[in-house]
């Protein structure tokens, strides 16, 4: 028998959710409190069960995505800033995997004219380095004898397709030395800042991601501006020859052959097509 | 009569490469169905090659079947793509919610039992068995709370819920035992009240005991050792339901692979023996 307080199904698991995601110390909603049993263990703690394992569930979901971030901000601050990013952005999905998406512009947002405004970038790398991971396998592999038989006259038209795994990341910060000397997972709060020791003023670094075979997946500093040029183009869907004209704007002697048996064998095209 | 079923081990990938390496001798696996949705790179790779050695169940934690919000269909097509892939000799999800209009709480919640939650749960798992083809299993819960509305309880909850939308039932008896001392009820009266024929599967795992304004309350962390008491509960579950696939669970805290398999070894042990005093 419904009583006054009674509440649809779905209007009580809107006050639930909404007790779910509030800091712990906010005023529980009393209505919503009238629908729970009280028999010796107030409602209110009850709920804080739950909602410690809500907490809980994405905080750590989110720490194994973005270990290095962790490291660089301590654990208190990667908790505190995570329930933020929570809220500003819940899951979307019955999955927790996908959380770790808007992270990076999140942090870009939040710490744009603070110090820590290089986090977004070391983030966009982490949660770059997860989309690696994961990427469906590619359709096929690039036809290397086709490649090599294509006309010299023709080869400016040509337009690659990426292996769904690649991905290029460019920060004006040195992100993969940071990444690299922060992201081990064994964060334990002690070994938090160990960006110390790295200058943030060094330069930038941009990295190539791609993955070696299903299992293994590689990350590796790519050292020169032109062949990031270069490869930015190609993987935007840009043409050989455009990507050629933005490589040798900044090295006029850039070998454009040599760049291209390189990412062929690194497998970083699944294909190809002309013009 | 069919020979012992082996009890199986939950795939967790920490596990994985001591998995590939020692392959022990387990019944079967079971795999948390979100963990493998991407579609490519190692995990499902590796549950591939596992496939090839061991039946495989698939267990939901995220479709959120008692959620009012829309049935996600690219989450029940992902799990459809993965049944179709891999085969698994069961599927199974929970009797909860987990989703409202602005966004996914990732939580197994508990449901009111009601009337309304129940025409609900069963118009949503009748949609899920007619999308995948092919019958559920729906899990009991530990819970940590109950709503004064419920004019069901959770077992009849639970039966009414299989004989109207035909699903099967995975009885975790951890979470009859967690919920019965959380709220004072009888697990054996709700083990005995299920109907038997619906058990498809049963689920074992390890609690941790808390204590909230003097009292104790079980919290279902999956981060021990199966406790005597539901090991005693679980013999008891098989004089009533028979011989179902049963898995051990571990999630917090996982132990070194080995531990798994000693406690679906004490599974076994405990099924030989409650079948020789049936007989």
């Amino acid at each position: 028998m419904r009583t006054s307080t009674t509440l649809s199904l779905a209007e009580l698991q809107k006050r639930f959710a909404a007790a779910l995601r509030a800091d712990a110390d906010a005023a529980v909603d009393p209505l919503l409190l009238a629908q729970l049993r009280d028999d010796g263990i107030a409602p209110a703690r009850r709920l804080a069960l739950y909602r410690r394992n809500v907490h809980g569930n994405f905080l750590k979901v989110l720490a194994l995505e973005f270990p290095a971030i962790r490291r660089l901000g301590g654990l208190d601050w990667f908790d505190h800033i995570g329930l933020e990013f929570m809220r500003e952005h819940p899951s979307r999905s019955g999955d927790l995997h996908g959380i770790g998406a808007p992270f990076a512009a999140f942090l870009a947002r939040r710490l744009a004219g603070t110090a820590h405004a290089w986090f977004a970038d070391v983030a966009a790398l982490e949660w770059a380095w997860q989309e690696c991971l994961v990427a469906a396998e590619p359709q096929g592999s690039l036809d290397v004898a086709a490649l090599a038989g294509v006309d010299a006259a023709r080869a400016a038209d040509l337009r690659f397709e990426p292996h769904p795994a690649l991905r290029l990341i460019e920060s004006r910060w040195p992100v993969f030395t940071i990444w690299q000397a922060n992201r081990g997972d064994e964060g334990d709060g002690e070994t938090a800042h160990r960006d110390a020791r790295i200058d943030l003023d060094s330069g930038g670094e941009a990295v190539l991601l791609r993955r070696c075979d299903r299992l293994q997946a590689e990350a590796r500093r790519c050292g020169q501006p032109a062949n990031v040029r270069w490869l930015r183009v190609l993987v935007g869907g840009g043409t050989l020859g455009e990507a050629w004209d933005a490589a040798t704007a900044v090295a006029p002697d850039f070998d454009v052959a040599r760049a291209l048996a390189n990412a062929v064998s690194l497998g970083l095209f699944q294909g190809f097509r002309g013009s | 009569m069919s020979p012992a079923v082996a009890a199986g081990i939950g795939l967790r990938a920490p596990h994985h490469e001591a998995l590939l390496a020692q392959r022990p001798v387990v019944g079967w696996l079971e795999a948390h169905a979100e963990n493998y949705f991407p579609q490519g790179g190692a995990q499902p790779a590796i549950l591939e090659r596992l496939r090839a050695d061991y039946p495989l169940a698939l267990h939901g934690v995220g479709l959120g079947l008692g959620s009012t919000t829309p049935l996600d269909l690219a989450h029940v097509a992902r799990l459809r793509q993965l049944i179709a892939r891999f085969e698994p000799m069961l599927v199974s999800e929970h009797l909860c919610w987990g989703a409202v209009d602005d966004g996914h709480l990732n939580d197994l919640l508990p449901l009111p039992y009601t009337e309304e939650a129940l025409r609900h749960v069963v118009a949503r798992v009748d949609e899920l068995q007619q999308r995948l083809q092919r019958r559920v299993l729906v899990e009991n819960l530990s819970s940590y709370l109950q709503f004064a509305e419920s004019t069901l309880d959770e077992w009849e909850f639970l039966a009414a819920l299989a004989e109207r939308s035909g699903c099967g039932l995975l009885l975790d008896v951890n979470n009859v035992y967690v919920s019965a001392c959380n709220h004072g009820f009888d697990a054996h009266h709700f083990i005995a009240s299920l109907p038997a024929a619906a058990i498809g599967e049963i689920h074992l795992a390890g609690h941790d005991v808390e204590r909230l304004d003097g009292r104790e309350i079980r919290i279902d962390t999956h981060a021990h050792e199966v406790c005597d008491e539901v090991w005693s509960l679980y013999r008891f579950a098989l004089e009533h339901v028979g011989q179902v696939p049963t898995l051990i669970e571990w999630d917090t805290k996982l132990p070194p692979l080995e531990v798994l398999v000693a406690e679906a070894l004490r599974a076994d042990a405990v099924a030989r023996s409650a079948r020789a005093s049936v007989a």
